[in-house]
């Protein structure tokens, strides 16, 4: 088994859960959701990140607006629609199901 | 010191150097074909490129003049080549191939992160991906006529010059082998010269790799932003070393040497090809032009007299036939044209569909002509055979005459040897070489030959008929046919010597010297031997009617005398009223 190859699939499950979870209580500009992801050690290439925003967007989890930006061109902001919230409570829910499995798991021995 | 261009992204200026701006354009051109299929997919390439540009506007408030390649390779490092940036899709499932494929290059990829960016050209990409199909490219930067071969090594691997001795070497023996039997049942194409049609036709229909892109490609590298940045410093490299090829060929310097020579002659051969189709072209335009202007809508002259009668008869035939042949010849040189041009960057190469299409149309034309030329030669075999044909036998229009000046007739011939012209006249053989004869002969027995002129309108009485003949065997007659009386006498069989002829002559000359102008050449002939030749005389043809038939025959059911002679000749027949 591929221990790379597991943990990169375990951070790509994990990736829209975390962006939802990023926006929940404030909205953030691309960058700064690139850099967070980054600094949790949830992206390797910054590439992955824009197609599910995208995806994202277009399945109305996520809506956006243009601001100015003093300096570059003018930047999208994210923040979560309700569907967004709505998803993110499922989320949570579904996650701790399987925090829960996991740590059943880990004391079963 | 490099070229340094400005590019305008999303409003915003930046300066970056030009091998760094292509290497962008290519990044960006993938990313765009790789989304180019999702929905949303533009907006996600415009995010990735307004992701760059933000990247760029950091690197300028840090002091960045000019963006260099460098810049732009550990931007494209950090946004990821489009094969990774795949995540999960809504459904999930149908994601599993995908997830896979990714797993296979993150880790190259952070690899490849955690490597030194400077040290790209000394490993230089050349991880051929065993995901990539190779694909084959004529290598326009290792040529010597058109690149055919050094991308044949790129492809199937191996040293591009020991594919071109390879080459040469497989031509000289082709051409060895081509003249085996085996190849005569295909003597319609030019048998020898079927590799270098291969190499002609590779040159035309393979794509020639110009950009990073296609020469990764060629290579069989994967198309990734790091790959396509490595190649691009790779050629740049090659070229500010001002070397027209990589540096590896150089190894092989005095061989190199003779295959760019050899390469050098190719080229005059080919450019003297071109130069005689481009002739033949005008030659065949102006011929037909001239027919359509020409007043008497006639044949100029200097077209062979043999299309004369396809013209007249199937115009349509011929004009097809003639635009045919002049779009084989225009094709090649068309393309050819076409192919220096777009070399020196003055027009686009044709598109993959466009090289089909024109080598289509000209494997079409091709086919055309070869089917227009059968029938074409058919006709023109039909004219020939009613202009050479003479009382049912081939004979060619010297010896028609001949027939017909004599008033002489053929009775008796081979119907099978209408192939071969085995009845008519020749010159040569008597003793003054200018005096033409009758002759036949056959590979087995002459036993069919039969020639008779009739001679009417004469007054009763009694004549003497002389030829001069000869002939190899028993079986040939001199006959005359009077008042349905038929008279014979046996030709003697000589063969080529002697004869009563020579006989005659030498006896002459030996009572008088002084005749040799006469008898000397006679009795000289073949060396002294003489040459066969008898008078034959038929005496006491009694006549009560007008008409006497005369002639040479060997058919037996005629002479009621077998036959054996193979060949006959005749001459001077001469009928005189004896009383």
């Amino acid at each position: 088994m591929n221990i790379e190859n597991a943990k990169s699939q375990m951070r790509k499950g994990m990736l829209e859960y975390c962006i939802l979870l990023l926006l929940k209580h404030q909205p953030a500009y691309t960058s700064d959701i690139i850099n967070k992801l980054k600094d949790a050690d949830l992206l390797v290439v910054e590439g992955t990140l824009y197609p599910l925003l995208t995806r994202m967007k277009n399945g109305g989890l996520l809506k956006y607006e243009w601001q100015e930006s003093t300096q570059g061109p003018p930047r999208k902001y994210y923040a979560l629609t309700d569907t967004g919230s709505a998803v993110l409570v499922e989320l949570d829910k579904a996650w701790n199901e399987i925090a829960n499995t996991v740590n059943i798991l880990k004391n079963i021995t | 010191m490099k070229k340094n261009i400005t590019i305008n992204m999303f409003g915003q200026l930046y300066a970056i150097d030009e091998d760094a701006y292509e290497l962008l354009k290519n990044y960006l051109d993938a990313i765009r074909q790789h989304f180019r299929k999702e929905e949303g997919g533009d907006e996600i390439a415009d995010d990735i490129e307004g992701r760059i540009g933000e990247l760029f506007t950091e690197l300028k408030s840090s002091g960045v003049q000019a963006i260099t390649i460098e810049h732009v390779e550990s931007i494209i490092k950090r946004i990821g080549n489009p094969e990774d940036m795949e995540s999960p899709a809504a459904d999930g499932s149908a994601d599993e191939a995908t997830q896979t494929q990714n797993t296979s290059s993150t880790p190259e990829g952070q690899q490849q992160a955690n490597s030194n960016t400077a040290s790209t050209s000394a490993n230089s990409g050349t991880k051929p991906n065993s995901g990539t199909r190779k694909k084959y490219y004529r290598d326009g930067n290792d040529k010597i006529i058109a690149g055919v071969l050094s991308g044949a090594a790129n492809y199937f691997g191996g040293d591009p010059l020991a594919w071109r001795l390879g080459y040469v070497l497989f031509v000289v023996l082709w051409n060895s082998v081509s003249n085996w039997a085996i190849f005569d049942h295909f003597n319609f194409v030019p048998v020898f010269s079927i590799p270098i049609l291969l190499y002609i036709l590779l040159a035309f229909l393979a794509p020639c790799a110009k950009t990073p892109e296609e020469r990764l490609k060629m290579k069989g590298i994967d198309v990734t932003p790091q790959n396509l940045a490595d190649e691009l410093a790779q050629q740049a490299k090659e070229r500010g070393d001002g070397l027209p090829y990589p540096p590896k060929s150089k190894q092989h310097g005095c061989l190199n040497a003779f295959m760019t020579v050899m390469g050098v002659l190719v080229k005059i051969m080919i450019g003297a090809f071109f130069l005689f189709m481009f002739i033949t072209f005008l030659v065949v335009f102006v011929a037909l032009i001239s027919i359509i202007f020409s007043p008497t809508n006639e044949m100029p002259s200097f077209i062979d007299s043999e299309l004369i009668p396809i013209y007249t008869e199937h115009p349509f035939l011929f004009w097809f036939t003639g635009i045919c042949v002049l779009l084989i010849l225009f094709i090649p040189g068309y393309c050819a044209l076409h192919s220096l041009l777009s070399s020196s960057g003055k027009t686009a190469p044709m598109s993959m569909s466009q090289r089909w299409m024109w080598f289509g149309l000209w494997i079409a034309t091709i086919i055309a002509v070869t089917v227009c030329g059968v029938n074409i030669s058919k006709i023109a075999h039909k004219h020939f055979m009613k202009d050479n044909t003479f009382e049912g036998v081939l004979m060619n229009n010297t010896d028609q005459n001949y027939f017909k000046l004599t008033q002489f007739h053929l009775k008796g011939a081979n119907p099978d040897s209408n192939d071969v012209w085995h009845i008519h006249t020749e010159i040569g053989q008597y003793y003054d070489d200018r005096i033409r004869y009758f002759s036949a002969w056959d590979d087995g027995i002459l036993d069919y030959y039969q020639i008779e002129r009739a001679d009417t309108f004469l007054s009763p009485g009694i004549y003497r008929l002389t030829a001069i003949t000869r002939t190899d065997a028993q079986g040939a007659y001199l006959y005359a046919i009077a008042d349905e009386k038929k008279l014979q006498t046996a030709i003697p069989a000589n063969g080529e010597q002697g004869g009563n002829i020579w006989e005659e002559a030498k006896t002459k000359l030996s009572l008088n010297p002084a005749d040799s102008l006469t008898y000397g050449g006679i009795v000289a002939s073949n060396d002294s031997t003489g040459c066969g030749w008898n008078k034959v005389t038929l005496d006491n043809i009694v006549l009560t009617g007008n008409t006497i038939k005369y002639g040479v025959s060997t058919i037996p059911t005629f002479t009621n005398a077998p036959c054996y002679c193979t060949w006959v000749n005749s001459m001077d027949f001469l009928l005189e009223k004896v009383k």
